[in-house]
């Protein structure tokens, strides 16, 4: 019932009331019409509720298929098609059908409410969203409310129709890899790059003096009568190219915004830098590391090996609970407002009872209790916990906090710190933990690794500083066995989106300026200590081409030193 | 954005602004009707009328439906004289159906508002002349034939005016079945219109104990599983609460406690390390 139904009815017997006793006919005669059409309009609104609601089915369609799992590349349109259809009876009018979007997605064109004003027994709707970033996209179902036309009494339902979205990172189809402009005689074969060290290739490296030993096809003959002396030629040689690509795995790069976090940027970079060596024929493998373990997939070929490395790039992106904590009211709001969409049945009154205490005295903590109570409720039946569990979880803080987590990440929306700024983000260094684990991988990967390899290291190590010392035995000693080591610095852009108004008040100018010439210094200091160590840093921001990066991945292909960059 | 759903779309009842407008014409007749019996009421002073009139108007535009009948029952319970004649029966019953008119068609509009976003009339004038300046072809040719016809409007009208007949005829018969009977309250030593209450109240009562039993009955064997499950755990709950919590609350404690205790033995075996080795 809602108060504008209360009021009229109190107001109905309160006036029949005194009418019947001043014998006013007039006035009894209206409040007990408006009494009876209260009466009326709510049976009316429980055969509404027991018959339309309980027969409503939800259809949904992505990009025009319906199963109950599909995969989105970011960034890519999604198409959304919500077919509503009551098997009893017409959906009436006045019903707000809401499909609820999962917040990974936008919604771009279109709504995702549909409010029905005209009887039909289908009702469609349809809608265009985006992915923001990768990760996991679950559609729960549609919230169904509805209320009768005067507004009296409303119902809300939550119809569940799960489809569950996989959204790999985007990533920049690269064409040709090679060079347009012919420098080399002969063609390699598909997948195998010329490197300059002595070998048996096509490709002319140097002349020589002739040593005993060498093939005496080699022998330059021409070269050898002008000098007077043997001299034979050496090739270069031709090997295959594998690329490791290293990227952080931290609760630190998921921080931000939606499709501006770190990770996000990490896995648009690394999927290109994939997707281009795997099209250049290079085989491509994938290093995920943490504070506390490395893990990958094995370097390979095709798009078998592409697709398995986008599926992990997107389980990065993928929120995860947060460490351990308190039991805070944020949480609470946060589980609350989830079963308020998704259960709300469950938190009627009439079956979430909760037990009669005075305790606590204060209004509002007695209000909080009351609403701790009936969310215990809930994790109690959907995690099938005994009766006693009820009672643990509304005084265990520990307890109800795990539970909550769970559910709000069975729910689609996990629990995670509050979204920072993107700068804030950024300047939340690395651990040395984290490189500690990166020196490591890189170990094992060189330790099964053959002649060329190539290290791509994506990770934001600008406030790395001295800790950057950790990994420098290990890239110096990839070094030294012929390997190449790139770093691939991703940097968030954080003023560009908040302070370009006009509106941007002078501090905030100030700090921008400030906080750019510290990034900058950051940029510097981390070229250098790279270029100490023997390696390449390229940096990368969102929105920069991958392209950059690409070239000078192609030029490193070469072993030739990139100008400038070095 | 392309509607998947041809026929909805060229359906001009799927237009929202259609059902506001509808709903003001609908309140305003019935809003000017009440008004027209109000001004020429003669048992209220004029000053009376015009401020009466003046608070119809400012409940109309802005307030709710409970508010229009609360100032009308003050109307009629300041107004009216008791035992009325026939022809201001006669009168007091046209008011009362407009009333219930007005009422009805209000918490349409506010209804319809609320769903639709558009709050005032000001905003619905708006929109109208948007929907005027940029005219959809088909909502256009569709909206043109219905009015043309006229059959929206009179369909609401109708049905409104039925509906309303339906709930005073029903109102009327209960009042005709507890008529003024002065034998029976002297017998148990109340007054006539004391009596009537009782009884009114009584039937009014079991209506309201039927409504809440029957449909109870009905939506407890409708529960879903996890309602059910809710349900059976917050009734044991209930009973053994302060058993469970005292349980719960102890082993809280202990816990707390055994945890105090370790940290201050790793407290103590640090400071002892330390000393051992200083």
């Amino acid at each position: 019932m809602t108060p504008r139904s209360v009021f009229l009815l109190v107001l109905g017997i309160a006036g029949a009331a005194l009418g019947l006793l001043r014998n006013q006919s007039g006035l009894v005669l209206l409040s007990l019409t408006v009494i009876l059409w209260i009466v009326a309009e709510w049976a009316r609104f429980q055969w509404r509720v027991n018959t339309e609601l309980a027969s409503l089915t939800v259809r949904r369609t992505m990009n025009d298929k319906g199963d109950s799992t599909g995969v989105v590349f970011s960034g890519s349109p999604l198409r959304i098609a919500v077919k509503v259809a009551c098997s009893r009876g017409q959906v009436r009018p006045f019903t707000r059908i809401r499909d609820v979007v999962p917040e990974i997605l936008q919604v771009e064109q279109g709504s995702s409410v549909r409010l029905v004003t005209v009887a039909d027994q289908l009702i469609l709707f349809d809608y265009v969203c985006r992915p923001l970033a990768a990760g996991t996209a679950t559609f729960p179902g549609c919230r169904v409310r509805i209320q009768d036309p005067y507004g009296f009494f409303i119902a809300d339902r939550f119809v569940v129709q799960r489809q569950t979205l996989r959204i790999l990172p985007e990533h920049e189809v690269s064409g040709n890899a090679h060079s347009q402009i012919k420098r080399i005689n002969a063609l390699p074969q598909h997948g195998i790059h010329q490197l300059q060290r002595a070998g048996l290739g096509s490709e002319l490296l140097e002349i020589r003096q002739y040593v005993p030993g060498d093939p005496p096809k080699s022998i330059a003959w021409k070269v050898s009568a002008r000098r007077d002396q043997l001299m034979t030629r050496e090739y270069e040689s031709d090997v295959p190219i594998r690329t490791v690509i290293f990227v952080e795995e931290t609760r630190r790069v998921q921080r931000g915004p939606w499709g501006q976090r770190q990770c996000d940027l990490s896995a648009r970079v690394a999927a290109g830098i994939s997707q281009a060596a795997l099209a250049a024929g290079d085989l491509a493998g994938l290093v995920l590391f943490s504070e506390s373990a490395t893990r990958g997939i094995i370097p390979g070929w095709g798009d078998r090996t592409l697709y398995h490395i986008l599926e992990r790039l997107a389980d990065t992106c993928t929120m995860n609970a947060g460490p351990r904590g308190r039991w805070t009211p944020q949480l609470q709001a946060a589980l609350l407002t989830v079963c308020q969409e998704r259960w709300p049945e469950l938190l009627s009154v009439q079956v979430n009872r909760v037990p009669l205490t005075v305790f606590p005295l204060l209004p509002w903590k007695h209000r909080a209790r009351i609403v701790r109570s009936r969310l215990a409720g809930i994790v109690c039946q959907l995690h099938g916990l005994k009766a006693s569990d009820w009672v643990r979880l509304v005084h265990d803080d520990e307890f109800m906090r795990q539970h909550a987590i769970h559910l709000l990440s069975e729910a689609g929306c996990p629990a995670t710190p509050p979204l920072l700024d993107e700068s804030a983000a950024a300047e939340v260094p690395i651990d040395p933990r984290s490189l500690t684990q990166l020196a490591v991988g890189i170990r094992q990967s060189f330790g099964r690794a053959r002649d060329n390899e190539r290290f791509i290291i994506v990770a934001d190590l600008l406030h790395a500083d001295e800790s950057l010392d950790a990994i420098r035995p290990a890239v110096q000693l990839a070094l030294a066995r012929h390997h190449r080591v790139v770093f691939v610095c991703p940097l968030l852009n954080p003023a560009a989106a908040k302070h370009s108004g006009d509106d941007a008040s002078r501090l905030t100018k100030l700090l921008r300026e400030a906080w750019s010439a510290d990034r900058e210094n950051r940029q510097a200091d981390l070229r250098r200590r790279v270029r100490t160590m023997g390696a390449t840093i390229a940096f990368t921001a969102a929105g920069h081409p991958i392209s950059l990066v690409l070239a000078q991945l192609q030029r490193k292909r070469r072993g030739r030193a990139i100008a400038g960059v070095h | 954005m392309p509607q998947t759903d041809g026929n909805q779309a060229s359906d001009p009842r799927h237009d929202p602004l259609m059902l506001r407008k509808q709903q003001y014409a609908l309140t305003m007749i019935a809003v000017a009707a009440l008004l027209m019996i109000q001004l020429q009421n003669p048992w209220i002073p004029t000053a009376m009328r015009v401020i009466f009139v003046a608070a119809v108007l400012l409940g109309f535009l802005r307030w709710s439906a409970a508010i229009l009948l609360a100032l009308i029952q003050l109307d009629l319970l300041l107004g009216e004289p008791p035992r009325a004649e026939s022809a201001q029966q006669v009168l007091c019953m046209v008011t009362s159906f407009l009333t219930i008119v007005l009422i009805m068609t209000v918490s349409r509009l506010r209804s319809a508002q609320e769903l639709t976003g558009v709050r005032t009339i000001r905003q619905l004038l708006r929109s109208t002349l948007f929907s005027l300046l940029n005219p959809d072809p088909d909502l256009q040719s569709a909206h043109d034939a219905r009015n043309s016809q006229g059959l929206v409007s009179g369909a609401a009208v109708f049905r409104t005016c039925t509906k309303v007949l339906i709930l005073m005829l029903a109102a009327g018969t209960l009042l005709l079945l507890f008529p003024e009977d002065t034998g029976s309250g002297r017998q148990l030593g109340l007054t006539s219109p004391a009596l009537r209450v009782i009884q009114i109240g009584l039937v009014l009562f079991t209506l309201y104990f039927a409504c809440l039993v029957l449909p109870g009955e009905f939506r407890w064997r409708r529960l879903t599983r996890h309602q059910a499950g809710i349900y059976l755990r917050s009734l044991y709950v209930g009973w053994a609460h302060r058993d469970l919590r005292m349980i719960v609350r102890h082993r809280l404690r202990r816990r707390r406690r055994n945890a105090r205790l370790r940290r201050r033995d790793a407290r103590k075996n640090a400071d002892a390390t330390l000393k051992e080795t200083s």
